[in-house]
C-alpha cells in the first residue's frame, strides 16, 4: 500500500510531464546544447589538426625536423567538455524547474489540499515527487548521454571501447545526482514558502552564486589568469622558484580554494573532467585510479543530496501552504 | 504625456515597495562591489609575485622583466563586472521588467485602468520610462562602486579620456540590462503563466550567454563568464567564420563584452570582432527590437482579465 501510493503519485507527476510536453522540451534543449558543444568542439579539433598538418608538411619542406611540433592529441571524450558544462549550467536549470513544477501544481491547481485529505501521509507524497523527479532527472540525462555518445562515434569514426562507456555511465550518474539537489533546492522552497515565484526566484540565485558566481571568483583569483599566457611563464620564472613564490600565498590559494570548493558545480565538474579524461592530467590514467583520487568529489554532491532531502522530508507542510498563494 | 508620467511613477514607487526587487538589486551591489575588489586583490597579487620575481632576479644580477601590472590600463581592473553585469544585472532587470507588469496583473489593475481613458500605448512607455529608471540606478550603482575603486587605489592614475571611457562602460551596460529587462516586461505582458512569463526572458539570456558565443567561436559556457577566456581569436575554420558572420550579430552578450573590453582597454590586441555587423549596432538594434516586441505584446494584453493562469 506504501509503495504504490508512492508509485502512484509518481506515475501521476511523470505523465503530467510529458503530456504537457515540458520534459520532452526540457531534455531536447538539453541534448541540442550538448550537441552544439561535440559539434563546435570537433571542428575546432579538426582545425587544430588540419594546422598542424599544414606545418608539418613546410617544415619537412624547408628540410626542418618536425619534433618541436606538439601534435594535438585526439581523445574522443575530451569532445564532451562542453557537453559536461552545459549540463553543469542548464541541466541545473532543469532540476530547478521540475523541483518547481512539482510543487506548484499541487498547491495551483488546490490538488495538494485534496491528496492530503486522503490516507497519504506526508513521506508518501514526498516520495512519490522525489521518485517522479529521479526517473525524468535520471532519464532526460540518459537521453542526452546516448545521443552524445552516439554523436562522438560519428564525428571522430572511432568506436569507443568498453571502458569509455563505463565512464560515460558513471559521468551520467554523477550529474543526475547533481541535478536532483537542484530539484531537491527547488521543491523544498516551492512547497514551503508563502510565494512560489519567490521560490523560483531565490533558486535562481542560488544557481546563480553557485554554478557560475562562485567558481568564477575562485577563477579570477588565481593570478595565473590575470595576465595573458600566465604571470610565471610571461616572468620567465623558472619551476622551482615559481613554487618557492606560490608558497609564500598558502593563505590566498587556501580562500580561493575554498570558495571553489563551496560550489557543488566545481565538484561535478572536477569529477566529470577527471573521469572522461578532458583534464590533460587524467587522461588516460585507469579508471579506478581516477575513482580513488574523485571519491571526495563525488560524495560531496551525493552528501550535498542526501542532506537537503533530509531537510524536505522533515519540514512538515504547513496548512497555510496548500494553495498557491 | 501626463498619463504616461503617472502610470511611471506608480510603477516606480511600486518597484521601490517591492521586496523581491530590492533583494536582487542588493545582490547585485554587492556583486558589482565584489568585482571591484577582485579587480584589487588580483592586480595587488601579482603586483606582490612580480616584486618576489625581481629578488630572485636581483640576487642573479639579472634584468628583471617588466611589470605585468603596469602593462594594463587601470580601466582593467573592473573586467570582472562586466560578467557580472551581464549575468546579475541582466537578471535583475528580467526581474524589474517582469515585476512592473506582474504586480498589476496579481493585483487585478489592469482591467481597472483600461476602464479609465488610457491607452495601451500611454501604458507601455510608462512601463519603458519606469524600466528605464530603475536600470538607471543600478547603473549609479556600477558608477559609484567603480569610481570609488579607481579613485582609491593609489597607484592608479585616471585622466580625462578614461574616465569617459569608464562612462561609456555605464551607458553600455544599462543598454545591455535594458534589452533584458523590456523583453521581460514584453513577455509578462503577453503571457498567461506567470512562470512561463519569467523562464522565456531567462532561456533568452542563456542562449545569449551559453549557446551563441560556442557557435561563434567555441567558447566553452564555463569560458563564456570569463571576461579574459572569452576574448579568444575565432578559430580558423570555414564553419565558424560562416557561423561569426551569420549568427554573431545576433550575439548580444559578446557584442556587450567586446564593447566593453574595448572601453575597459582590456581588449587583446588586433582581437577582431566576430561579426562584420559592429557591436554597438547588434546592441542598439537589440534594445530597438526588445522595445517594438514589448510594445506589440502590451497592445495584444487582455486587458479585461486581471492575474495569471498559474
Amino acid at each position: 500500500m506504501f509503495k504504490s501510493t508512492i508509485r502512484t503519485i509518481a506515475q501521476k507527476d511523470i505523465k503530467l510531464s510529458i503530456r504537457d510536453q515540458f520534459i520532452l522540451l526540457a531534455t531536447g534543449f538539453l541534448t541540442l546544447a550538448a550537441l552544439i558543444s561535440l559539434v563546435t568542439g570537433a571542428i575546432a579539433l579538426a582545425t587544430d589538426v588540419a594546422t598542424y598538418e599544414h606545418a608539418k608538411v613546410t617544415l619537412l619542406a624547408l628540410g626542418k625536423s618536425v619534433d618541436q611540433l606538439a601534435a594535438p592529441e585526439f581523445y574522443p571524450l575530451k569532445l564532451m567538455r562542453g557537453a559536461v558544462e552545459q549540463i553543469e549550467i542548464m541541466g541545473a536549470i532543469i532540476g530547478i524547474l521540475i523541483g518547481y513544477r512539482a510543487a506548484i501544481g499541487e498547491r495551483g491547481r488546490l490538488t495538494l489540499a485534496l491528496i492530503l485529505t486522503r490516507p497519504v501521509t506526508r513521506m508518501q507524497f514526498l516520495g512519490g515527487k522525489f521518485l517522479s523527479a529521479f526517473v525524468l532527472i535520471f532519464g532526460g540525462l540518459a537521453l542526452v548521454f546516448f545521443v552524445s555518445s552516439l554523436m562522438l562515434y560519428f564525428i571522430s569514426g572511432v568506436g569507443l571501447n568498453a571502458v569509455d562507456y563505463v565512464r560515460i555511465a558513471i559521468t551520467w550518474f554523477c550529474a543526475s545526482i547533481y541535478i536532483m539537489v537542484f530539484f531537491t533546492l527547488a521543491f523544498g522552497l516551492s512547497l514551503h514558502l508563502k510565494t512560489p515565484s519567490h521560490a523560483l526566484l531565490y533558486s535562481f540565485i542560488i544557481w546563480l552564486m553557485v554554478v557560475l558566481i562562485a567558481p568564477q571568483i575562485g577563477d579570477t583569483l588565481d593570478p595565473d589568469n590575470q595576465v595573458a599566457g600566465g604571470v610565471f611563464k610571461q616572468l620567465h620564472v623558472p619551476k622551482a622558484e615559481e613554487d618557492r613564490i606560490k608558497a609564500g600565498y598558502a593563505g590566498f590559494e587556501s580562500i580561493r580554494g575554498g570558495i571553489e570548493a563551496a560550489s557543488i558545480t566545481k565538484h561535478f565538474e572536477r569529477f566529470g573532467f577527471a573521469v572522461l579524461g578532458i583534464k590533460d592530467t587524467y587522461t588516460g590514467v585507469p579508471l579506478a585510479d581516477i575513482l580513488k583520487e574523485k571519491s571526495s568529489d563525488f560524495w560531496w554532491i551525493v552528501l550535498t543530496e542526501l542532506g537537503l532531502a533530509v531537510l524536505v522530508f522533515a519540514l512538515p507542510i504547513s496548512s497555510n501552504r496548500l494553495t498557491k498563494e | 504625456m501626463r498619463m504616461t508620467r503617472s502610470i511611471a511613477q506608480q510603477s516606480f514607487d511600486a518597484l521601490l515597495r517591492s521586496q523581491i526587487v530590492w533583494m536582487f538589486i542588493t545582490i547585485f551591489a554587492v556583486l558589482v562591489s565584489v568585482s571591484a575588489y577582485l579587480g584589487w586583490s588580483a592586480t595587488h597579487t601579482v603586483q606582490s609575485i612580480y616584486l618576489d620575481a625581481v629578488q630572485y632576479f636581483e640576487s642573479l644580477n639579472q634584468e628583471p622583466p617588466t611589470n605585468p601590472v603596469l602593462q594594463t590600463s587601470p580601466l582593467a581592473l573592473m573586467r570582472n563586472m562586466v560578467t557580472y553585469i551581464s549575468l546579475i544585472g541582466a537578471l535583475a532587470a528580467i526581474i524589474v521588467g517582469h515585476q512592473l507588469v506582474a504586480n498589476d496583473k496579481k493585483s487585478g489593475t489592469i482591467p481597472l485602468l483600461f476602464t479609465h481613458p488610457i491607452s495601451a500605448k500611454q501604458y507601455a512607455f510608462g512601463k519603458f520610462w519606469a524600466l528605464g529608471k530603475m536600470l538607471f540606478a543600478m547603473s549609479l550603482i556600477v558608477t559609484i562602486f567603480g569610481g570609488v575603486l579607481l579613485l582609491v587605489l593609489p597607484a592608479v592614475q585616471i585622466d580625462e579620456t578614461r574616465w569617459m571611457q569608464f562612462i561609456a562602460f555605464v551607458v553600455l551596460s544599462w543598454v545591455y540590462m535594458s534589452i533584458f529587462g523590456t523583453l521581460a516586461l514584453g513577455f509578462a505582458a503577453r503571457v498567461e503563466s506567470q512562470s512561463s512569463a519569467l523562464l522565456m526572458p531567462i532561456l533568452f539570456l542563456l542562449i545569449a550567454t551559453f549557446i551563441l558565443p560556442e557557435v561563434t567561436g567555441n567558447i566553452h559556457p564555463t569560458a563564456a563568464i570569463n571576461p579574459i577566456s572569452a576574448l579568444a581569436a575565432t578559430p580558423n575554420s570555414g564553419f565558424f567564420r560562416i557561423s561569426s558572420s551569420l549568427i554573431g550579430m545576433l550575439s548580444l552578450e559578446e557584442a556587450y563584452l567586446y564593447q566593453s573590453a574595448k572601453l575597459l582597454d582590456f581588449l587583446p590586441d588586433a582581437l577582431a570582432y566576430r561579426s562584420p555587423i559592429p557591436p554597438i549596432f547588434t546592441l542598439m538594434s537589440g534594445l530597438a527590437g526588445s522595445i517594438v516586441c514589448a510594445y506589440l505584446f502590451i497592445q495584444k494584453m487582455l486587458k479585461t482579465t486581471g492575474d495569471f493562469n498559474v
